[in-house]
């Protein structure tokens, strides 16, 4: 199988800003995209198999999507919004959303892509996504690019 | 050391030897007895025999006793006369002492127990009789009586023939009468040695209780993160450690949380009783009828009728458990931060209004840890409040540049596809504008925390306080950190001779716990950190400034991030290796920004050192602030360093 044909989810709940890289992704990289952040998305990860994730770390509990709808996103109760990513990612990688073993696989490659993924990574409770890779916002479309491929030809 | 080691505060002494050694006493006795032209006796009080007791070795000639007495005394002409003249003082020191606890009087004038004409004058410390002096020996007017008390001494079972009788009325006739200024003459020798030994108790007293004061200034340590919790244990910690030492039944400590607060919340205490410390009252300033304004504590006296009016302020539940306290002692710091300690009953007499002084210092202590601890608390809940409000508008600047940037890098995609010269152009300032996108992503972050954190001098709130006391508190507070890294910090002595500076505390506590705790993170384990100061003079003593180092051993920092180290957001050393330890980057910018507006700079300075067989390449780096000793108030509000201005003029 190339990599063109395999499926990346991109959990990010700025729709508007994102949009633009879905899009590229798709036809450029000719990846299948799933773009939201939407809290329904996480019953899907036991029964998809998603090969890449992209995760924002600031993610509030709701947003508008692209056609103005209010979204409501994935929020865990006692964390912080801006702590919704690193929450996922903790849970994700503890196998949580994958107890069937028919959908994604807790090892798949993560890149953190976030206002503040630099800045998280030297706080204490940083650590969480210290093994993963990451960019800050804004990035180099083709250093993200770049590092797609990479990941996902391994 | 005032009397046994475990004589309890405030060390009234029950003996004068407690305060004077024999040998000293004896050297007064001398003179004493030299001026008199008389004998002159100190006689130590007996605490088991709840009188004063005959201290003086064997009669010479040097005591001016008379020669009768002398003669009388000698056991190889009356048999059993020493004892009797020794039991004879005890008798009338006895009757003495009875006397001063019934009148208050300290001389007395009475016959000895062979009818010579005596006195007698109670040597006290703050009140308390430790030691009484004889004097005397004077022929009494009807001279006759001695002979007749020969004569019964001898009836009584003293051994001496006919021959000594004889010329023991001869001595007595050599007797001298009292004069007029005896009494006055003796007054003024025992105050000597009142004077002598107050002053020697009021010393040893003052030392032991700087002891305690230095004591109490360490016990609440200064750390940079502490919650309203962790303030209130400390707090319980040096109340406690005040109930010990004055040896009272509880101590209550009622503190302002904010400026001007006059409402003041019972913050620590130690001693009460479960069901009173479960709910203690509060104290009300104003019902206290205590000035708003300008409460110098200073220059606070003790008195019944003021401690009825201050204890009129504790109001709410559980007050009238209060109405038995010992002293309430109110301080203010600077006007507008306000606290009082309470203190129960005292075990032991102690005379409050003599205490005063020592008793606000205690509570004046308190009172500054617990306003530094918040004052710190409150400027940590600031900074935070501040670095939030950063992340979200950071968030939300790059998010809006991701908008530009991604556009852009699909652009260029599109464009790359062409090989023409126009579309090389086009994608070469599509390039330019994508590279100055993530530029400004970049310093975005940085600039914003910065921001939030940075000190202005206008920020600051000066007060002339102890460095040593700051740098001391501060460092000790890093001890069980530096414990769990296998460190050793190492406080030098030199910051034990800190001077007194103008700084904003809580301020400079946070500036130099940031250095520390950089220390301790990128120590080598088992390495030592130092703090250390010194003073510089070279501009002047006008100008003079302290600095303090902070020296440790620990990973080789490259030459280009050297001098980036005090910048916002900048972390010196090995990115792989910075990652394994938590920092933002924002603690040396901190420092910087702090010491900065108190007019000072900050140093870095690296030695490289051997080569070390377990990390390699390592150096030796020692940050150091140097800061004014003296502030400037400047037009408006703005403190500006005495240095900083005359540097730049």
């Amino acid at each position: 199988m190339s990599a063109r044909q395999k499926k990346l989810l991109l959990l990010d709940d700025d729709y508007e800003s994102m949009e633009g890289l879905q899009l590229y992704m798709q036809n450029e990289l000719g990846l299948s995209v799933e773009f939201s952040a939407d809290a329904n998305l996480l019953k899907r990860l036991d029964q998809e198999k998603f090969d890449l994730i992209i995760v924002d770390l600031m993610i509030h509990p709701q947003s508008p999507n692209a056609q103005n709808e209010q979204v409501q996103n994935i929020h865990y109760d006692g964390v912080r919004w801006d702590r919704t990513g690193l929450e996922f990612i903790r849970r994700f990688r503890a196998g949580e959303y994958t107890r069937t073993g028919k959908g994604t696989s807790p090892s798949v490659p993560i890149i953190v892509l976030s206002a503040v993924a630099d800045s998280t990574m030297n706080r204490e409770w940083g650590k969480t996504i210290q093994s993963e890779h990451h960019l800050e916002k804004p990035f180099r479309l083709s250093e993200l690019s770049n590092l797609i491929c990479r990941l996902l030809q391994e | 050391m005032i009397g046994p080691a475990d004589l309890k505060w405030p060390f009234i002494p029950t003996c004068l030897t407690d305060i004077l050694d024999k040998e000293t006493l004896t050297v007064i006795e001398s003179g004493s007895c030299e001026r008199l032209g008389r004998p002159l006796t100190i006689h130590d009080f007996d605490s088991e025999l709840g009188s004063f007791a005959h201290r003086i070795e064997s009669v010479n000639e040097k005591q001016r006793y008379e020669e009768f007495c002398r003669f009388f005394r000698d056991d190889a002409h009356v048999q059993g006369g020493d004892k009797a003249c020794k039991a004879g003082d005890i008798n009338q020191a006895k009757c003495s002492l009875q006397e001063f606890q019934k009148t208050g009087e300290p001389y007395r004038l009475f016959r000895c127990h062979m009818g010579l004409l005596d006195m007698s004058h109670i040597i006290q410390i703050r009140g308390r009789p430790v030691a009484l002096v004889f004097s005397g020996q004077f022929c009494p007017e009807d001279e006759g009586s001695i002979n007749q008390r020969l004569m019964d001494a001898k009836a009584n079972g003293l051994k001496f023939d006919e021959s000594i009788i004889e010329h023991l009325e001869i001595l007595a006739k050599k007797l001298t009468h009292i004069p007029d200024d005896m009494r006055a003459r003796l007054e003024k020798e025992a105050l000597h040695i009142q004077r002598i030994a107050e002053a020697e108790f009021e010393l040893r007293k003052w030392q032991r209780e700087q002891i305690f004061l230095e004591e109490l200034r360490s016990v609440a340590h200064m750390l940079k993160s502490v919650d309203l919790d962790q303030l209130r244990e400390k707090a319980e910690t040096a109340v406690q450690k005040i109930k010990e030492y004055c040896n009272c039944n509880y101590a209550l400590f009622f503190a302002g949380v904010h400026e001007n607060d006059t409402v003041l919340m019972p913050f620590a205490q130690a001693g009460l009783p479960e069901s009173i410390a479960r709910d203690l009252p509060h104290f009300n300033w104003s019902k206290a009828k205590l000035p708003i304004e300008s409460l110098n504590v200073d220059q606070q006296t003790f008195s019944q009728d003021t401690q009825i009016a201050i204890g009129s302020g504790i109001r709410g539940s559980n007050r009238e458990y209060f109405f038995e306290a010992a002293c309430l002692i109110p301080t203010a710091i600077g006007d507008r931060y306000r606290s009082v300690l309470v203190l129960g009953p005292f075990g032991d007499t102690v005379q409050i209004a003599a205490e005063w002084h020592f008793l606000t210092e205690i509570a004046r202590i308190t009172s500054l840890f617990a306003r530094i601890g918040f004052e710190v608390l409150f400027l940590e809940q600031e900074r935070r409040r501040w670095k939030n409000t950063a992340t979200l508008l950071t968030h939300e600047v790059k998010t809006a540049l991701t908008t530009i940037t991604t556009p852009i890098g699909i652009a260029r995609t599109i464009i790359q596809k062409n090989s023409s010269r126009e579309s090389e152009r086009a994608d070469e300032q599509l390039r330019q504008a994508e590279d100055r996108s993530l530029l400004l992503g970049r310093i975005t972050s940085g600039t914003l925390e910065g921001i939030a954190i940075k000190v202005e001098a206008d920020d600051l709130e000066i007060q002339n306080y102890s460095l040593s006391a700051l740098v001391e508190n501060c460092a000790t507070g890093f001890v069980p950190a530096a414990g769990a890294r296998n460190l050793d910090l190492v406080i030098d002595p030199s910051i034990s001779i800190l001077p007194n500076v103008d700084i904003d505390v809580p301020h400079m506590t946070i500036a130099l716990a940031n250095l520390i705790e950089n220390a301790i993170k990128y120590s080598f384990s088992k390495s030592k950190v130092f703090i250390r100061s010194h003073l510089n003079i070279a501009s002047g003593v006008d100008q003079a400034t302290a600095v303090i180092e902070v020296d440790n051993i620990g990973y080789e920092i490259r030459e280009e991030d050297r001098k980036r180290i005090f910048e916002v957001g900048e972390r010196g050393g090995d990115e792989a290796r910075i990652k394994l330890i938590a920092g933002s980057g924002y603690g040396l910018w901190q420092t910087r920004s702090i010491v900065e507006a108190h007019g000072g700079e900050v140093h870095v300075k690296f030695y490289p050192t051997a080569i070390r067989k377990h990390e390699g390449r390592a150096s030796r780096v020692i940050f150091s602030m140097e800061i004014p000793l003296k502030q400037k108030k400047h037009i408006g509000s703005q403190y500006v360093s005495e240095t900083k201005k005359a540097s730049s003029a």
